[in-house]
């Protein structure tokens, strides 16, 4: 059950996306001026048409608060930043660490985080051995190179 | 061109292994909850860059048609659809699976899955041609109104908030314009970004909006409930007379599906409602739907394979997807090296034959295999979803490296999952997005085509019955947007029960 006690956040979250919105359209907009206005329209005609757009569009959605029907029941909570922090975190350290070594790393670390108990081991080496399986495959069948960084 | 070369073509062995291949992958795919054909194809849109482009085409479009079954198994295994356009499927299958027969269940989503791809494939071979010659027909102006038309119906009906929809969409155009003005030589929101410079690469973003949002969702949502009334032993089989007693709501579930899909906006999880409500309608004995009857399991079946077969129609001659899952497959042909519009008949019409061909065999070897391996697919609904999550991102970031031996390809598939998160979580349509991305260079290249014949006139919009019809029902739809807007501003708050 979500009560209105639980919309609030996602109301705002709403809002604030829409506020976005308005800020990466004027940007967008005051970035064209650079473009040039030769060939049929000039480079900044459709970049103009979609910046303008989604400031007017934005700003009609921040005039006329939304409802919460149309949003879906996808967490917005603290866990979802968690998850995203591992993935941030990835970004960050897989040039430094080794494409290979990394993603096995937070695939394993996956697995044994949310499985939990025994039967999470099992698990966790079930996955680096698919992990293991799609290295083979793209790198003997599809001769493709992953960068290393001080690990493979 | 000589049916035989394509025949040829067609038995040979990679591209009977590669529509085999999507088949078997495409019922996985399909039978794993939430994991829709779009992220599955996302997830294996590498696979184009190895693969002739007519053995890609048919690879993901096999994965496409086994994928919309493949989600009526865990609607009736499980009352879960496997993607959302099974959902009314779960009415009656879930119901007859409950009541002890879900080999019936199983059997009836199958058949009409068959039957209604057989149509399908039927439409696809007498209009595909058709529809190109229309297409050539159109001019600069008419092509660009048709793609911003596209663009504006799919925002306001397939989204579940027509502003946020539209939004999606103008987000995707904008994305669409980063990178190398082909005319004039600027650089348009590059940021001095070499990997920018080509556009924004669209397997990243493929991947990253589809995929990896469905990672988090893995992780941070209830495990999928166990399945339940599946005995040991079943056989996934009706009978000729079964058969005969659903026809009549198999032959309309397919002509309310083929109709749908070939407008864009209304091939989404609308159609096979459409058609379970229209079955109902025409049906016996109405009250029994919803507690188990066939008739409320082949209508929308049918639909979903017609549409999946009719939307590619427009995707192909038009260059218009009307469902996420044939964008991503614009993506793929385009990685492919094909451009979907009204040329591909013209330039690569031995391809579009190759597929339309190998499509009646992988139909067969989906009608096999759903009969033989339906019971196995039925039971990987239990697997763990951290499990499955982990190796979603395996596949993801493999897939986003793989596409240009790129590091900056990873950075932009997980900034797009981000992104993808936020907006799927808050209402925006992810399909817009994508649409807005794949149209943006059609309409942008026909826009200044048409304003460089017509002198820099505007006018050259209104000029054609057809373009001019075209810019009023898009500006028609963004006013209906607006208006739900106000309509729903006035509704009272929601209650917890609408949740």
């Amino acid at each position: 059950m979500i009560g209105r006690e639980d919309e609030r956040p996602r109301q705002i979250a709403r809002r604030v996306s829409f506020a976005v919105f308005v800020i990466l359209g004027a940007a967008a907009w005051e970035q064209t001026a650079g473009f040039g206005s030769s060939g049929g329209g000039g480079s900044a005609l459709l970049p103009r048409v979609a910046s303008g757009g989604i400031m007017v569009l934005g700003l009609v959605g921040l005039a006329v608060p939304p409802r919460d029907r149309a949003a879906r029941r996808w967490p917005l909570d603290r866990s979802l930043f968690i998850h995203l922090a591992y993935f941030a975190a990835y970004g960050i350290l897989m040039p430094e660490i080794g494409f290979v070594t990394t993603t096995v790393a937070l695939a394993v670390a996956l697995v044994v985080g949310f499985g939990g108990g025994v039967r999470a081991i099992r698990l966790a080496i079930a996955e680096a051995a698919f992990v293991a399986v799609v290295y083979v495959v793209f790198t003997r069948l599809f001769q493709v190179q992953f960068p290393r960084g001080l690990l493979p | 061109m000589s049916p035989w070369v394509v025949l040829h073509a067609v038995f040979a062995l990679p591209t009977l292994a590669a529509l085999l291949a999507g088949t078997v992958v495409g019922i996985f795919i399909g039978a794993l909850p939430g994991i829709g054909p779009a992220v599955g194809i996302g997830l294996l849109l590498p696979l184009s860059y190895f693969l002739r482009p007519a053995e890609a085409l048919l690879f993901y479009v096999s994965l496409y048609q086994a994928a919309e079954y493949g989600g009526s198994i865990t609607a009736i295994a499980v009352s879960t659809p496997g993607a959302p356009n099974s959902a009314a499927t779960i009415l009656d299958g879930y119901a007859l699976n409950r009541a002890g027969a879900p080999g019936k269940a199983f059997g009836y989503s199958l058949w009409a899955a068959i039957f209604a791809s057989y149509a399908g494939i039927l439409g696809m071979f007498l209009l595909a041609q058709p529809a190109s010659i229309v297409a050539l027909a159109l001019g600069s102006a008419e092509f660009a109104v048709l793609g911003v038309f596209a663009l504006t119906m799919v925002g306001t009906l397939s989204a579940s908030a027509p502003l946020e929809g539209l939004l999606s969409g103008l987000f995707g155009l904008l994305l669409s314009t980063v990178g190398t003005d082909l005319i004039t030589n600027a650089h348009r929101y590059t940021f001095d970004q070499p990997g920018l410079f080509d556009g924004v690469p669209l397997l990243p973003v493929l991947v990253g909006v589809f995929a990896l949002p469905q990672v988090v969702r893995l992780l941070s949502g209830p495990a999928p409930a166990p399945a339940t009334g599946l005995g040991n032993r079943y056989r996934v089989w009706i009978s000729r007379r079964e058969f005969r007693a659903v026809l009549r709501p198999t032959v309309l579930g397919t002509v309310v599906g083929f109709v749908l899909g070939l407008l864009p906006g209304l091939s989404g999880s609308v159609p096979p409602w459409v058609s379970y409500n229209a079955a109902k309608s025409i049906s016996r004995h109405p009250e029994r739907f919803g507690t188990g009857t066939p008739e409320g399991i082949v209508a929308p079946e049918a639909t979903n394979a017609a549409v999946m077969h009719s939307t590619l129609i427009p995707a192909f001659t038009l260059g218009v997807p009307g469902t996420p899952t044939s964008a991503v497959i614009l993506g793929a042909m385009m990685i492919a090296g094909l451009q979907p519009g009204p040329l591909l008949m013209r330039q690569h019409a031995d391809v579009v034959y190759e597929l339309l061909t190998g499509l009646l065999i992988s139909t067969a070897a989906l009608w096999i295999m759903g009969l033989l391996t339906t019971q196995i697919w039925a039971r990987t609904v239990s697997l763990p979803r951290h499990v499955l999550a982990a190796s979603i991102f395996v596949l993801c970031m493999v897939g986003a490296y793989t596409a240009r031996s790129n590091v900056f390809d990873v950075w932009m598939t997980l900034l797009f999952g981000a992104v993808g998160y936020f907006m799927d979580a808050l209402g925006y349509s992810i399909p817009s997005l994508i649409l807005g991305l794949i149209l943006g260079g059609v309409i942008e290249t026909n826009a200044r085509q048409a304003l460089i014949i017509s002198h820099g006139s505007f006018g050259v919009f209104l000029s054609s019955p057809i373009s001019a019809s075209l810019l009023a029902a898009s500006v028609l739809s963004i006013l209906y947007a607006l208006r739900i807007r106000r309509r729903e501003q006035g509704r009272p708050p929601i209650s917890p029960g609408d949740a």
